[in-house]
């Protein structure tokens, strides 16, 4: 082990504290506003429309996020892994990829002129899976009917 | 239907505890308990090791090191390990019978000498050259004598193989590179403590032998001052990051305990000037 090798670790972890840090909280600001801007939009998880919607357009609508996870909560991860415990961590990074995903879709319907959006889901999707250490990424998709008023 | 818009509180998905202190936490609680593992298995590999004779570990280690006979004359290589197989026995401390030293030249230019198991002490060509004296070279060959004596290259080579499955047996289970490293270099970080203790306890002793040889310990700065004016010596590690303490420490402990430093210096013998001359060709 030599000088360089503790040192390119540290900036390492310094880069991905400070900049993930940056990130979550820019990120938080954007989530929560937008939250409140949308809130009176209702997403329901119900798979059929109330009978007063039956005579509407339907369409899907999707939002998906993939957000990296940087060098900082992958070591606390790691560390946490000998020990047991909740991986906080993670555990914001896949609250931040929820939330905009089902954003991004509430965005989508609504561009669309929807004043619903049934059936809900949410899914992870798994473009890392498989590449071990390689990419290291959270990715949530969210779809669902988006139900717009019909014309005329 | 109605619909009634909520704001869900925060907190519920997510943890407000401050990341730096879950850090701190795990980094602190983790080294402390590698470096408890580590002191724990080097004290009781150090301890049992200690119960080796001598004898038997002569006996594993009997495989004499094929020196690189080259092309620089092996009449005077040979002559050159002669005298440093002479100058250790004049080392030797009569009161630790059992021990075997056997010397060897290594045609290196990096001014250095090591031990390994079974008393089988190595001497590079770059060394004879940053000497000036028998006495400075009776220094470092006693050094590594002391090395031997206290059972260092037993010790150490029996600590790495116990702290190294150890390691494997607690880090191997779980695929993260990341904490293996961590784990791994806090336990190295660790030993090496135990290797800046070996060399100051050599240091000490191969002091004694010195000062029983010569009556005196005129020279035995000369190696530490000729690495220091080395122009790596600018390059040197932080001490925690060091196998070695610092040069200017062991040049201080050895003054601190030198006795008589202006004794007779003894000259080098003419043979080591042919074979550097040899081996500058």
């Amino acid at each position: 082990m030599s000088w360089i090798e503790i040192a390119v670790f540290l900036v390492l972890l310094a880069l991905g504290y400070f900049f993930g840090r940056y990130a979550e909280r820019s990120h938080y600001r954007s989530i929560l506003w937008r939250e409140q801007e949308s809130l009176g939009f209702p997403l329901l998880t119900l798979r059929t429309p109330p009978s007063s919607l039956a005579r509407c357009d339907a369409s899907l609508v999707a939002g998906n996020v993939v957000v990296s996870v940087d060098y900082f909560k992958r070591f606390l991860a790691a560390l946490r892994a000998l020990v047991g415990g909740r991986l906080k961590s993670y555990e914001s990074l896949l609250d931040r990829a929820r939330r905009e995903a089902v954003l991004r879709m509430k965005e989508q319907a609504m561009d669309r002129g929807a004043v619903v959006v049934m059936g809900v889901r949410i899914e992870t999707a798994s473009i890392s899976k498989g590449k071990g250490q390689a990419i290291g990424s959270i990715e949530v998709l969210a779809y669902g009917t988006a139900i717009v008023p019909s014309r005329g | 239907m109605d619909y009634e818009p909520k704001i869900i509180p925060e907190g519920i998905n997510t943890s407000r505890e401050h990341p730096l202190r879950e850090f701190f936490l795990l980094v602190g609680g983790i080294s402390l308990v590698v470096v408890l593992l580590v002191s724990v298995l080097a004290a009781s590999a150090d301890f049992l090791l200690g119960y080796i004779p001598v004898e038997k570990e002569n006996q594993w280690f009997a495989q004499r090191h094929d020196s690189s006979a080259g092309d620089t004359g092996p009449a005077a290589e040979r002559e050159v390990e002669a005298y440093l197989q002479q100058l250790s026995n004049r080392l030797r401390d009569p009161a630790r019978p059992g021990f075997r030293f056997d010397l060897s030249l290594l045609e290196n230019p990096a001014p250095n000498a090591f031990v390994l198991p079974g008393g089988h002490i190595v001497v590079t060509s770059g060394l004879l050259d940053a000497v000036e004296s028998e006495n400075g070279l009776a220094m470092v060959v006693a050094h590594e004598m002391a090395h031997q004596y206290h059972r260092h290259p037993l010790r150490s080579l029996g600590r790495g193989v116990v702290i190294a499955l150890a390691l494997v047996a607690i880090s191997g289970a779980d695929g993260s590179g990341l904490a293996q490293q961590f784990v791994g270099g806090t336990a190295v970080l660790t030993q090496l403590g135990y290797s800046r203790e070996q060399e100051r306890e050599a240091d000490a002793t191969g002091l004694e032998l010195l000062l029983r040889q010569y009556g005196h310990s005129g020279g035995a700065v000369e190696f530490f001052a000729a690495v220091r004016e080395l122009p790596l010596a600018d390059d040197e590690p932080p001490v925690f990051l060091s196998t070695h303490p610092g040069i200017d420490e062991r040049i201080d402990m050895l003054q601190a305990h030198a006795r008589h430093n202006d004794g007779p210096i003894t000259p080098l013998p003419a043979v080591i000037g042919e074979y550097l001359a040899q081996v500058e060709q």
